[in-house]
Protein backbone atom coordinates (compact mmCIF):
# COMPACT_ATOMS: atom_id res chain seq x y z
CA UNK A 1 0.00 0.00 0.00
CA UNK A 2 1.17 2.86 -0.78
CA UNK A 3 0.94 6.49 0.91
CA UNK A 4 -0.21 9.70 -0.47
CA UNK A 5 1.07 12.94 1.60
CA UNK A 6 -0.74 14.44 4.16
CA UNK A 7 -1.74 17.72 3.98
CA UNK A 8 -1.90 19.52 6.94
CA UNK A 9 -3.37 23.22 7.43
CA UNK A 10 -1.76 24.14 10.93
CA UNK A 11 1.21 23.28 13.36
CA UNK A 12 0.72 23.30 16.59
CA UNK A 13 2.88 23.08 19.94
CA UNK A 14 4.13 19.20 21.11
CA UNK A 15 6.77 18.42 23.34
CA UNK A 16 9.35 16.22 21.71
CA UNK A 17 11.35 17.47 18.45
CA UNK A 18 9.98 15.20 15.48
CA UNK A 19 6.23 15.39 17.00
CA UNK A 20 4.18 17.80 14.81
CA UNK A 21 1.05 18.58 15.62
CA UNK A 22 -1.38 19.00 12.99
CA UNK A 23 -4.96 20.70 13.21
CA UNK A 24 -6.52 18.51 10.46
CA UNK A 25 -4.72 15.41 10.62
CA UNK A 26 -6.94 13.28 8.47
CA UNK A 27 -8.96 10.72 11.10
CA UNK A 28 -7.70 7.28 11.02
CA UNK A 29 -10.17 3.87 12.10
CA UNK A 30 -9.67 0.59 12.62
CA UNK A 31 -10.33 -1.67 9.55
CA UNK A 32 -13.60 -3.97 10.47
CA UNK A 33 -10.70 -7.08 11.32
CA UNK A 34 -8.87 -4.19 13.72
CA UNK A 35 -11.83 -3.32 15.39
CA UNK A 36 -12.94 -6.95 16.03
CA UNK A 37 -9.05 -7.61 17.98
CA UNK A 38 -9.39 -4.48 19.40
CA UNK A 39 -12.57 -5.02 21.17
CA UNK A 40 -11.76 -8.87 22.22
CA UNK A 41 -8.73 -7.49 23.88
CA UNK A 42 -10.21 -5.08 25.16
CA UNK A 43 -12.63 -7.46 26.90
CA UNK A 44 -9.89 -9.78 27.70
CA UNK A 45 -8.36 -6.94 29.64
CA UNK A 46 -11.04 -5.43 31.53
CA UNK A 47 -11.52 -9.46 32.79
CA UNK A 48 -8.04 -9.42 33.76
CA UNK A 49 -7.41 -5.93 35.17
CA UNK A 50 -4.23 -6.12 36.95
CA UNK A 51 -4.40 -6.35 40.77
CA UNK A 52 -2.64 -3.17 41.27
CA UNK A 53 -5.31 -1.33 39.27
CA UNK A 54 -6.09 0.39 42.42
CA UNK A 55 -2.57 2.21 41.53
CA UNK A 56 -3.81 3.70 38.40
CA UNK A 57 -6.88 5.39 40.62
CA UNK A 58 -4.67 6.73 43.12
CA UNK A 59 -2.65 8.20 41.11
CA UNK A 60 -5.50 10.03 39.15
CA UNK A 61 -7.03 10.83 42.80
CA UNK A 62 -3.38 12.85 43.61
CA UNK A 63 -3.58 14.44 40.22
CA UNK A 64 -6.96 16.13 41.18
CA UNK A 65 -6.28 16.89 44.60
CA UNK B 1 15.43 6.81 23.17
CA UNK B 2 18.50 7.33 20.85
CA UNK B 3 17.16 5.11 17.86
CA UNK B 4 16.61 6.68 14.77
CA UNK B 5 12.55 7.70 14.58
CA UNK B 6 10.35 8.76 11.42
CA UNK B 7 8.73 11.89 12.14
CA UNK B 8 5.29 11.94 13.78
CA UNK B 9 2.36 13.83 12.66
CA UNK B 10 -0.14 14.27 15.76
CA UNK B 11 -3.53 14.94 16.15
CA UNK B 12 -4.25 17.81 18.25
CA UNK B 13 -5.74 15.51 20.85
CA UNK B 14 -2.88 13.78 20.79
CA UNK B 15 -5.38 10.27 20.34
CA UNK B 16 -3.52 9.57 16.96
CA UNK B 17 0.04 9.87 14.97
CA UNK B 18 0.87 8.91 11.52
CA UNK B 19 4.18 8.56 9.90
CA UNK B 20 5.95 7.49 6.95
CA UNK B 21 7.82 4.71 6.29
CA UNK B 22 9.90 4.11 3.98
CA UNK B 23 12.03 1.58 2.33
CA UNK B 24 12.36 -0.49 -0.57
CA UNK B 25 8.34 -1.21 -0.83
CA UNK B 26 8.06 2.65 -0.79
CA UNK B 27 6.53 4.97 1.45
CA UNK B 28 4.11 3.47 3.83
CA UNK B 29 1.38 5.29 5.89
CA UNK B 30 1.67 3.83 9.47
CA UNK B 31 -0.77 5.24 12.16
CA UNK B 32 -1.10 4.91 15.48
CA UNK B 33 -4.13 5.12 17.53
CA UNK B 34 -4.92 5.50 21.25
CA UNK B 35 -9.03 4.02 21.94
CA UNK B 36 -10.14 4.76 25.19
CA UNK B 37 -11.24 1.21 26.39
CA UNK B 38 -12.59 2.60 30.09
CA UNK B 39 -11.45 6.05 32.02
CA UNK B 40 -7.62 6.18 32.15
CA UNK B 41 -7.02 3.32 30.05
CA UNK B 42 -6.41 2.86 26.47
CA UNK B 43 -5.76 0.27 23.50
CA UNK B 44 -2.59 1.16 21.95
CA UNK B 45 -3.86 0.36 17.51
CA UNK B 46 -0.93 0.38 15.13
CA UNK B 47 -0.77 -0.66 11.15
CA UNK B 48 -0.59 0.84 7.79
CA UNK B 49 -3.47 2.97 6.81
CA UNK B 50 -5.55 3.34 3.51
CA UNK B 51 -4.83 6.72 2.81
CA UNK B 52 -8.86 7.00 0.68
CA UNK B 53 -10.19 5.07 3.13
CA UNK B 54 -8.40 5.91 6.21
CA UNK B 55 -8.89 2.43 7.87
CA UNK B 56 -5.95 1.01 9.19
CA UNK B 57 -5.13 -2.69 8.49
CA UNK B 58 -3.14 -4.14 11.46
CA UNK B 59 -1.81 -7.17 10.14
CA UNK B 60 -0.39 -5.16 7.20
CA UNK B 61 3.23 -6.78 6.42
CA UNK B 62 5.30 -4.20 4.76
CA UNK B 63 8.52 -5.96 4.64
CA UNK B 64 10.29 -2.34 4.43
CA UNK B 65 13.22 -3.12 6.27
CA UNK B 66 12.78 -0.85 9.32
CA UNK B 67 11.04 -2.69 12.15
CA UNK B 68 13.45 -0.91 14.38
CA UNK B 69 12.79 2.89 13.52
CA UNK B 70 8.93 1.83 12.98
CA UNK B 71 9.18 0.39 16.62
CA UNK B 72 11.23 3.48 17.74
CA UNK B 73 8.68 5.78 16.64
CA UNK B 74 5.67 3.73 18.34
CA UNK B 75 7.26 4.64 21.19
CA UNK B 76 7.75 8.48 20.69
CA UNK B 77 4.03 8.48 19.86
CA UNK B 78 3.35 6.54 23.57
CA UNK B 79 6.03 8.97 24.78
CA UNK B 80 4.22 12.15 23.80
CA UNK B 81 0.64 10.28 24.35
CA UNK B 82 1.94 10.06 27.57
CA UNK B 83 2.86 13.65 28.37
CA UNK B 84 -0.30 14.73 27.96
CA UNK B 85 -2.76 11.37 29.66
CA UNK B 86 -0.31 11.28 32.52
CA UNK B 87 -2.16 9.01 34.52
CA UNK B 88 -3.24 6.78 31.47
CA UNK B 89 -2.50 3.12 31.25
CA UNK B 90 -1.68 1.74 27.64
CA UNK B 91 -2.26 -1.23 26.51
CA UNK B 92 -0.64 -2.94 24.49
CA UNK B 93 -1.10 -6.63 22.42
CA UNK B 94 0.42 -7.32 18.94
CA UNK B 95 -2.43 -8.20 16.17
CA UNK B 96 -0.38 -11.86 16.31
CA UNK B 97 1.54 -13.31 19.04
CA UNK B 98 4.13 -13.26 16.63
CA UNK B 99 3.87 -8.99 16.84
CA UNK B 100 3.49 -9.14 20.58
CA UNK B 101 6.77 -11.20 20.52
CA UNK B 102 8.28 -7.88 18.33
CA UNK B 103 6.81 -5.34 21.04
CA UNK B 104 8.35 -7.78 23.96
CA UNK B 105 12.00 -7.75 21.81
CA UNK B 106 11.67 -3.84 21.74
CA UNK B 107 11.04 -3.58 25.37
CA UNK B 108 13.58 -5.44 26.22
CA UNK B 109 16.10 -4.00 24.27
CA UNK B 110 15.59 -0.50 25.40
CA UNK B 111 14.45 -1.16 28.88
CA UNK B 112 16.99 0.46 30.46
CA UNK B 113 15.28 3.72 29.05
CA UNK B 114 12.07 2.83 29.26
CA UNK B 115 11.93 1.97 32.82
CA UNK B 116 13.53 5.23 33.62
CA UNK B 117 9.78 6.76 32.41
CA UNK B 118 7.42 4.11 32.26
CA UNK B 119 5.87 1.65 35.03
CA UNK B 120 5.47 -1.97 32.83
CA UNK B 121 3.16 -4.51 33.51
CA UNK B 122 3.05 -8.05 31.28
CA UNK B 123 0.67 -10.45 31.24
CA UNK B 124 2.01 -14.59 31.25
CA UNK B 125 0.34 -17.34 32.91
CA UNK B 126 -3.30 -16.02 33.52
CA UNK B 127 -1.95 -12.72 35.49
CA UNK B 128 -0.20 -9.62 35.37
CA UNK B 129 3.46 -9.30 36.61
CA UNK B 130 5.85 -6.71 36.94
CA UNK B 131 7.55 -6.50 33.37
CA UNK B 132 11.00 -8.80 33.24
CA UNK B 133 13.44 -8.55 30.26
CA UNK B 134 13.33 -12.84 30.65
CA UNK B 135 10.13 -13.45 30.36
CA UNK B 136 7.11 -14.02 28.15
CA UNK B 137 4.12 -12.05 27.68
CA UNK B 138 1.02 -11.96 26.31
CA UNK B 139 -0.02 -8.33 26.61
CA UNK B 140 1.81 -5.67 28.05
CA UNK B 141 0.13 -2.20 30.01
CA UNK B 142 2.72 1.21 30.60
CA UNK B 143 1.79 3.75 32.84
CA UNK B 144 3.90 7.00 33.25
CA UNK B 145 6.83 6.56 36.42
Amino acid sequence: MKAQPIRAKKLVHSHHPGVIVVENLPKAKPSPGMQARIEAANNFLLENLPEDWAFLEEKDRQSKD
Amino acid sequence: MNLPQYPLLASNDFKQFDFISEGPNGRILKTVLFTPIEPGLYNLGFGDRDPETGDIDDLAVSNNGDTATILATVALAVMEFTIHFPQAWVYAKGSTPARTRLYQRGIRQNWSQIELFFYVRGFASGRWRKFDASGNYEAFLVVRN
